[in-house]
């Protein structure tokens, strides 16, 4: 028998069953969106185009769709013109919840059951209207919540294995909550009637007016932690996140995925790095019993340089290393830590113990566990100015802003590694088409006279607008200095977007564009601090873990 | 006078974060300049009936400014007969975003409101308006009142912005399938939302007043109408921008007796002027204020005009005056924005015939779901209706998202195989 896929919580998928309906909810995370943009246009949100992209693989044949959004609209509207689906149904649903609305709800309700049974040839079946009803499960341990738009299986099971606490889905269709209907209540109608009450006074969606009552998602008592997740291109969601950064008092990560498996491993890190903030410092500590003669190794393996710190038990600093990571994070690993052992005189025995951190620790064999750079990179600045709460660090691929509690645990952070503005790339090619080197870049802006706002944000479009200026004969100087203050500008929102407080501390590779520091200065009205070790941050914070895992 | 725009919009920006009273009054008399340069120099190619609908719009901008004590602030699809009634002034929330993008003091606003951690795709004239409202550059207003039509970010920024504010809100919910059963859902609504309002303003709206602005109302969308159809034969040149002064006068102010004024001086130029030449264009959605290079295509240029835009005409039906409810919730019911994408392009293909246009422009505002959602399918059925379409990604007013030379290297293409399949010379 074929499946019924539906997509929201205010389905009526009790009816559907009771009218001989199979019914399971869409979840499917494409590889990509090649048929569905082929069909509407790839700004659409990420669950829309894997809608379409699942009925144009023709893996669904029978979807109930709800009028959730501008994009499901959309969908609904490329899949009846496109989709070849042998049952399409898009169910209207008001945005409120009292008399009027639920009036039209039970009418929404008859027609689909009228279309519905004329598709499937079969009659209502009482009993299996009332079998359908599935429990609905309480917290009652601590957990953990995914909240925000919906989180798809394959998404879902990267956070559970990478949390410390169990995880409940509360995104969107997953918490669905209807009860089974009073037993007295027998005739059709007034089934219905009772039934659309049900459905909607489930607890409310984002796309519902009033949305008061979603507050009890977030104050349970249980709940130990949120990880918000959005879609990209819902707006629905990123309402709901911006306020409750204001009003939640657990701890919270945000994530964004594209609905694509692809997005799912690429979250890992961040998830990761949430689970470690959770789980208290203590509990990392001496975990086993080590050899060695008490010197301790962190390799940070980026996606530029591969950094190398060695301390002794002292917590001094007996090597340091940075080295180009080359081709292959291993080999570049093996090479830069030989080097380490070189400088301090140390033998490979000599060693106690030695975290891995960074985009390629995954790659790396060696090492007694391994850390994500997010939380090595707090240990390390904390390491070397215990004075700092908020860690702004630009590298090549990626810029993040880490907040940090006076013991150097991470409180929070948030990241962007999905466009090169405002990371070192965009001023790397800037600089190519300059025609300058880096160095000259990190001076040659100082000394400007005009101001000039490089309004794009798209590297792309920033280039042909810097060529442009340079064809206005506009002076070097202005327009770095207009540069610098594009990605000064980006990384202050990113600091703004997570509460940044002062003693500020600035790493990663661009640390080194006296530029692009100052004019951060100048937005955050605070002094920033740049510590000469700086890029050894991470192996730094590795190396520290690795001295805690010796008990 | 882009320079002084520059710099006029800048001031406001950064005066915006530490004096936002300030900063108001300089965008209230940044505006009054405006409207009065409008009215004594409004520019040689303009017509009377164009500057009448620029000054209109000007005006609706600067009271909710200067009386915030009687603003309202409103989506553009929502019917404001009642408020004009009343002696409130509505105004709109696209309108505003457009109008600070105009005066380019767009970018602080679209920053902050991305800092507070909204959605970097959600759609910038909502952006623009939080971050100006919440930056203390507009009053809090005495209440809000929105539908649900045509998009979700409706929903978002006045949700936030009522919270934000603290002030009563009103929630018009339109049905997706246009009937007359949704009509008169939407209708009662309509009574409810002024029962509201009245509780607030501590009066009654006469209902022969509202029937009255009804009436006129219905005049205005008739005499466009004619307009729309005269103009067929005929050439009036103006700017893009003009289409969207047009579509606020013809919803916002929709009712009011500038606005009939303003449809019958379309009609009476439309008499006088010469007979049609050059490439006749279509535009669907809101067209962009800032993109100069575009605009060198489009404004004044009687080898290309933009000669309909269906922000102006998405809501036109026939309905009865003598029941005012019933013929503003028809309005909105039967928009051609609500319900399937089909039935917007379908009002298309009608008004492309209407108006003897020779291609169609579809304008993907960045972060409009319901346009470029559809953006495909308009292609598809336009052009099966023997409708050249072009689709055009880009931003109505974030300067940001970049792109002018692609966008008018587009439209220049289109407008080459438009005169190319006339016979023209390209
Ligand atoms: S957001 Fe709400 S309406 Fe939309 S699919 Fe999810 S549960 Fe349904
Ligand atoms: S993720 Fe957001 S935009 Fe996408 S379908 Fe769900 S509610 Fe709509
Ligand atoms: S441009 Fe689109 S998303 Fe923005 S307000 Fe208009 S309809 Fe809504």
């Amino acid at each position: 028998m074929s499946k019924t896929w539906y997509i929201c919580k205010y389905t009526p998928v009790e009816l559907l069953e009771a009218l001989g309906g199979d019914c399971q909810v869409l979840d499917y995370m494409p590889e990509d969106f090649e048929l569905s943009d082929q069909v509407s246009h790839p700004n659409l949100c990420g669950f829309g185009k894997a809608v379409i992209q699942a009925c144009m693989e023709g893996r669904v044949k029978e979807l109930v769709l709800v009028n959730c959004c501008d994009t499901i609209r959309s969908a609904y509207d490329v899949l009846l013109a496109h989709g070849k689906l042998d049952f399409l149904y898009l169910m209207d649903m008001l945005h409120c919840g009292d008399a009027c609305a639920r009036e039209k709800t039970k009418g929404e309700l008859l027609r689909l059951a009228k279309a519905y049974a004329d598709y499937k040839g079969q009659p209502f079946q009482p009993q299996r209207f009332r079998e359908a009803f599935r429990p609905v499960s309480c917290p009652s341990e601590p957990y953990l919540s995914v909240l925000g738009g919906r989180v798809g299986e394959e998404l879902f099971a990267v956070m559970e294995s990478s949390m410390p606490l169990p995880v409940r889905n509360d995104t969107c269709v997953h918490n669905r909550s209807v009860c089974p209907p009073p037993e007295d209540l027998t005739e059709f109608e007034g089934l219905m009637d009772w039934y659309a009450g049900e459905l909607l006074g489930q607890l409310p969606c984002m796309r519902m007016t009033d949305t008061a009552g979603r507050k009890r998602l977030y104050q349970d008592p249980h709940l130990m932690g949120v990880i918000y997740h959005t879609v990209k291109f819902c707006d629905y969601y990123g309402f709901e996140y911006a306020q409750l950064r204001r009003e939640l008092d657990v701890p919270m990560l945000k994530v964004e995925s594209d609905y694509t498996l692809q997005s799912s491993g690429q979250l890992r890190t961040r998830l990761e790095a949430f689970a470690e903030s959770l789980a208290p410092q203590d509990q990392r500590r001496g975990t086993r019993q080590m050899n060695g003669n008490g010197y301790y190794v962190g390799i940070d393996s980026g996606s530029t340089s591969t950094d190398v710190a060695i301390l002794d038990r002292d917590r001094h600093i007996v090597a340091q290393v940075i080295l180009p990571t080359g081709a292959g994070a291993a080999a570049g690993a093996e090479r830069a830590l030989e080097q380490a052992l070189a400088q301090a005189g140390l033998k490979p025995s000599d060693i106690s113990a030695t975290v891995t951190t960074g985009y390629g620790r995954a790659a790396i064999q060696r090492g007694d566990k391994s850390i994500t750079e997010i939380t090595c990179h707090a240990k390390g600045a904390h390491f070397l100015d215990p004075e700092v709460r908020t860690i702004i660090d630009i590298g090549g691929q990626d810029s993040k802003v880490i907040r940090v509690d006076e013991q150097g645990n991470v409180i929070n952070f948030v990241m962007n590694d999905k466009c090169a503005a405002g990371t070192g790339r965009f001023l790397e090619l800037m600089a190519r088409t300059l025609e300058l080197s880096m160095d000259e870049m990190s001076t040659a802006g100082l000394s400007w006279k005009e101001e000039i706002t490089i309004s794009s944000m798209c590297t792309v479009f920033a280039e042909s607008e810097v060529v442009s200026l340079v064809a206005q004969n506009k002076s070097r100087a202005d327009i770095i200095h207009g540069l610098n203050e594009s990605v000064a500008s980006k990384t202050c929102a990113l600091c703004r977007r997570l509460g940044g407080e002062p003693v500020y501390m600035m790493t990663g590779g661009v640390s080194k564009n006296q530029g692009v520091a100052q004019a951060i200065q100048r937005r955050l009205g605070a002094e920033l601090r740049i510590s000469q070790q700086a890029q050894l941050n991470g192996a730094l914070g590795a190396a520290l873990f690795a001295m805690e895992l010796d008990g | 006078m882009g320079e002084i725009v520059t710099l006029f919009g800048e001031i406001v920006q950064k005066q915006c974060h530490k004096n936002p009273l300030a900063a108001r009054r300089l965008l209230r008399l940044g505006y009054r300049a405006k409207k009065l340069q409008l009215m004594a120099a409004p520019g040689k190619n303009t017509t009377k009936a164009a500057q009448m609908a620029a000054v209109q719009t000007m005006t609706s901008m600067i009271a909710p400014l200067a009386h915030p004590e009687r603003a309202a602030m409103a989506s553009l699809f929502l019917p404001c007969e009642p408020l004009q009634v009343a002696g409130l002034y509505p105004y709109s929330c696209e309108g505003f975003g457009c109008f600070l993008s105009g005066t380019q003091a767009e970018q602080a606003f679209l920053r902050y409101a991305e800092g507070e951690g909204l959605p970097e795709t959600f759609c910038s004239y909502h952006k623009i308006f939080i971050g100006a409202a919440e930056q203390g550059l507009m009053p809090k207003p005495r209440f809000i009142l929105n539908t649900t039509l045509a998009c979700d970010a409706n929903l978002l920024t006045f949700r936030r912005l009522a919270e934000y504010f603290q002030v009563p809100q009103f929630v018009v919910d339109v049905p997706y399938e246009p009937s007359e059963e949704a009509v008169a859902y939407v209708a009662n609504q309509l009574r409810e939302m002024v029962r509201l309002v009245e509780g607030q303003i501590g009066r009654s709206i006469p209902e022969d007043g509202l029937c009255q602005a009804v009436a006129r109302s219905q005049k205005s969308m008739e005499q466009f109408q004619r307009y729309m159809t005269l103009r067929a034969d005929k050439r009036i040149l103006g700017e893009l921008t003009g289409e969207m002064f047009s579509a606020f006068a013809l919803h916002t102010l929709l009712g009011t007796p500038e606005t009939e004024a303003y449809t019958s001086q379309c009609l009476k130029e439309i008499d006088r002027a010469p007979s049609a030449s050059g490439v006749r264009l279509l535009w669907m959605h809101t067209t962009p204020f800032w993109v100069e290079p575009l605009r060198k295509v489009t404004d004044f240029n009687p080898d290309v005009q933009v000669v309909a835009c269906d922000m102006c005409f998405e809501g036109f039906v026939r309905a009865d005056p003598s029941r005012p409810y019933d013929a503003m919730a028809r309005r909105v019911v039967y928009s051609a924005f609500n319900g399937p994408v089909s039935r917007r392009i379908q009002r298309g293909i009608q008004a492309a015939r209407q108006v003897r246009a020779d291609g169609v422009v579809w304008f993907c505002h960045w972060g409009c779901k319901h346009t470029l959602g559809g953006a495909q399918l308009a292609k598809e059925q336009f052009e099966a209706a023997g409708l050249p379409c072009l689709v055009l990604d880009g931003d109505g007013c974030d300067r940001s998202h970049g792109g002018e030379g692609q966008l008018a290297t587009r439209m220049d293409a289109f407008v080459e195989m438009l005169r190319a399949e006339k016979g023209e010379r390209v």
